[in-house]
């Protein structure tokens, strides 16, 4: 089994992720509603906690169906929030920002009634794009698929309000329909793609090829799509790849190389169209600032490092670590985990009631003091001390046997 | 060799190629058989004190690794692509077999390994023969309860961690049987160890160590050796190890973080209903702060006992309010080993104890 095969299936994933959310996060951008799938990513978990709660556990098929029919509510609400929040000068990020902290809120209230659906929460908002299996891939086939369809068909039409709404409504276009049609796709793009890769990793797949391809081109649409895909099937290969090399956990490995490719990005278009000169300045101020940092940041770290904790957290496939060689050498045949024989009738009369103690039942008594080398004496009594029934029988029987095998 | 001799005949180039033959047919597998008679049994465990067990009976048959590192939190594992790729390759695989390591069986899904399947030979079940306790009467997870099999935390018994050795040896021998031997007498060892670093030498000698892990898994060693008579004494008196060294703790109640300790509140008769987590990863309110607080003025509570992955600040906050101690040690062994980690227990509860250092 090797690392390849492993990711395969995960990066096929991957890549549909990207192929679907390049596309609505152009969107997305051009509406400026960037959280708007993290309300939706919440609603839908939301759901799934309330279909825990009524007894359909996340494997079920049923609580997919609770977060979809939340996540479309969720659209609906998005779709009606437009108008509203414009007509007051609100900006609708403000009311998504607040649909995401409340959708949050009463899922943490869910959850103080049903923790085990807690665990599954914190599953879909880390995600499990690492266990990502062949079948998961055709079942996102056939839902972007679906969801690609209806872009197909009403694409010109979404586009125009998401550019220009206002323009759109001039021209007779019925902007709520629009809205809660390009919602209510998105929601359910959003909705299984959580469960495959998690919140975290979905947002990214939204926004930063988006955004990288709309830095670099003033273009079309079609134009930054393209540009997005690129972006987004190299970072994904090159983020599985870091992810085998260094043994990293996928999604955050592919996060984490997005932020390196946004900040080389950014850092390209601050020193083009300067000159030479200023440029060398630039390189040089943003070198100089890193390493400032660098230095900080380490001189701050050394007086608080414990030594003694450093050693402790080792690496995660900790190795153990082998026999110290005096426990193994030190061991004689009479450290036997059955007592040894002894000939001291104290010790043989503790035994004794230990071992009638410990037994389960009148037969496990019955083999615990069924012992040939135990002097009839000690026997004996053991009866006379005793005071429980089970015991006494016991040793009674114990005593028959014993007399008989002395004589 | 004989019917190499019989192509005698044959050019001088084939025979040259004749001649090298036998060489080849002998050491051929001479070369392929010496690496795998050699080769150890690979024990992948989920946890380091499966891990450490494995490695004290196999020592150097086997190599052992482990998924989940000492010091974080068994529950939540996050996955790496390394952890398949360990299972697929293992030839044992040891895990509670609880629902402790949920995250496993999408492992197990993943690894496409079969020998090392649930009832496989490849696979050891840590929790065979433990005498679970804290077993939901309803399973509808009502209380809270994460766990529907019981407490899972086995290893916070030294009295479980015997039964596990006697599991995780015979696991060893299914798998490489020419060598039961060797795990037959290494696992009688490490458990004659066990038991008198638990009861002390004297004690063993007297009762057996089977006899005294009986009596500790059913609750009954304090009474017996506190009412059994031994040469003009308690039997008691004769106690030593980690159960002599935490005699003052008998019978104590004690203020836990999260569910972890209940073989050790058996072995100890301790009380240790107070949790300050309202359940299972549901964070406390304040009103079950003052409630925790009103408890430990209640029961005379000298400490609050939690694991180092538990949350340090809300430990902090109760103890500093109700002027108690804490010990906050890890749950699981680190590579010094599992008796090194209960030797850790046992000193910093002693300590908070007022006893013997």
């Amino acid at each position: 089994m090797s690392m390849l095969e492993l990711l395969a299936a995960p990066l096929g994933v991957a890549l549909l992720l990207v192929g679907i959310h390049t596309y609505f996060g152009l969107h997305i951008l051009r509406r400026g509603v960037i959280f708007v799938d993290l309300a939706l990513a919440q609603i839908a978990a939301l759901g799934g906690l309330v279909a825990f709660l009524v007894g359909l556990p996340p494997d079920n098929p049923g609580s997919e169906a609770f977060s979809l029919v939340f996540a479309l509510g969720g659209a609906v609400l998005l779709a009606a929030m437009r108008p509203r929040a414009h007509g007051r000068g609100v900006p609708q990020e403000a009311l998504i920002g607040l649909t995401y902290a409340f959708a949050s809120a009463l899922a943490l209230l869910v959850m103080a009634e049903a923790p085990e659906g807690a665990e599954h929460l914190r599953e879909s908002l880390t995600g499990t794009l690492l266990w990502a299996e062949g079948g998961d891939i055709l079942k996102a086939a056939a839902v972007y698929a679906g969801v690609a369809l209806v872009h197909v068909i009403y694409g010109r039409t979404i586009l125009k309000v998401s550019e220009d709404a206002e323009a759109a409504a001039r021209a007779g276009v019925k902007v709520s329909l629009v809205d809660f049609i390009f919602y209510a796709t998105f929601a359910v793009t959003v909705t299984h793609s959580v469960r495959i890769a998690g919140v975290l990793l979905v947002f990214v797949f939204l926004v930063a090829p988006a955004t990288l391809a709309m830095t670099w081109s003033r273009g079309g649409f079609r134009r930054q799509l393209i540009i997005g895909w690129v972006v987004g099937l190299v970072v994904c290969v090159a983020g599985m790849a870091a992810s085998v090399a260094g043994d990293l956990t996928a999604g955050p490995t592919i996060i984490a190389v997005y932020a390196l490719v946004l900040a080389v990005s950014g850092l390209i278009r601050w020193l083009m169209g300067v000159s030479a000169p200023v440029r060398t300045q630039r390189l040089a101020g943003v070198l100089a600032v890193t390493g400032a940092v660098f230095a900080i940041l380490w001189g701050v770290r050394a007086p608080f490092i414990d030594h003694h904790d450093h050693e402790a957290h080792g690496g995660a496939l900790l190795e153990a670590s082998p026999a110290p060689p005096e426990h193994a050498a030190d061991h004689g045949p009479e450290h036997a985990p059955a007592a040894a024989p002894s000939n001291d009738s104290d010790v043989l009369a503790a035994r004794l009631s230990a071992a009638l103690m410990a037994a389960d039942g009148p037969e496990d008594k019955l083999a615990a003091c069924t012992d040939p080398s135990m002097p009839v004496t000690v026997v004996a009594a053991a009866l006379a001390s005793s005071t429980d029934a089970m015991d006494k029988a016991a040793l009674t029987r114990c005593l028959e046997t014993l007399s008989h095998a002395k004589r | 060799m004989q019917t190499h001799e019989g192509k005698m005949t044959m050019t001088t180039l084939k025979q040259s190629v004749l001649t090298l033959l036998p060489i080849f047919t002998v050491a051929a597998p001479l070369a392929f058989s010496a690496p795998a008679a050699q080769a150890k049994v690979k024990v992948v465990a989920t946890l380091a004190d499966y891990s450490w067990v494995a490695q004290q009976i196999g020592g150097e048959l086997v190599t052992t690794s482990v998924l989940c590192p000492s010091g974080q939190d068994p529950h939540f594992l996050a996955p790496r692509p390394s952890y398949a790729v360990e299972i697929g390759n293992a030839d044992l695989l040891i895990s509670t077999g609880l629902d402790l390591e949920l995250w496993l069986n999408a492992l197990l899904d993943k690894a496409g390994n079969n020998k090392v399947l649930p009832g496989q030979p490849g696979f050891v079940r840590a929790a065979d023969g433990v005498p679970l306790l804290e077993v939901p009467v309803s399973a509808d997870r009502s209380q809270g309860d994460v766990h529907v099999y019981g407490n899972p935390h086995l290893n916070t018994s030294p009295m479980n961690l015997r039964i596990i050795v006697h599991n995780i040896a015979l696991g060893l021998a299914r798998v490489d049987p020419a060598h039961t031997s060797d795990y037959v007498a290494r696992e009688k060892h490490l458990i004659a160890e066990l038991d008198e670093r638990a009861f002390g030498k004297e004690l063993v000698a007297i009762l057996g160590g089977d006899t005294l892990a009986k009596l500790t898994l059913k609750g009954k060693l304090w009474s017996f050796l506190g009412e059994r008579d031994y040469k003009g004494q308690k039997l008691i008196a004769v106690l030593g190890g980690w159960y002599g060294r935490l005699r003052p703790l008998v019978g104590q109640s004690l203020v836990a973080y999260h569910r972890n300790w209940a073989y050790l509140a058996r072995d100890f008769d301790l009380d240790v209903s107070t949790t300050v987590e309202v359940k299972p990863a549901v964070a406390p309110t304040a009103g079950h702060v003052a409630e925790v607080l009103a408890a430990i003025e209640r029961k005379h509570i000298k400490f609050v006992l939690a694991t180092s992955y538990d949350n340090a600040a809300q430990i902090e906050t109760v103890a500093r309010r109700a002027n108690i101690g804490t010990v906050v040690v890890p749950l699981h062994c680190g590579p010094q080993g599992y008796f090194a980690l209960i030797d850790g227990w046992v000193a910093a509860m002693s300590k908070q104890l007022g006893g013997a250092q």
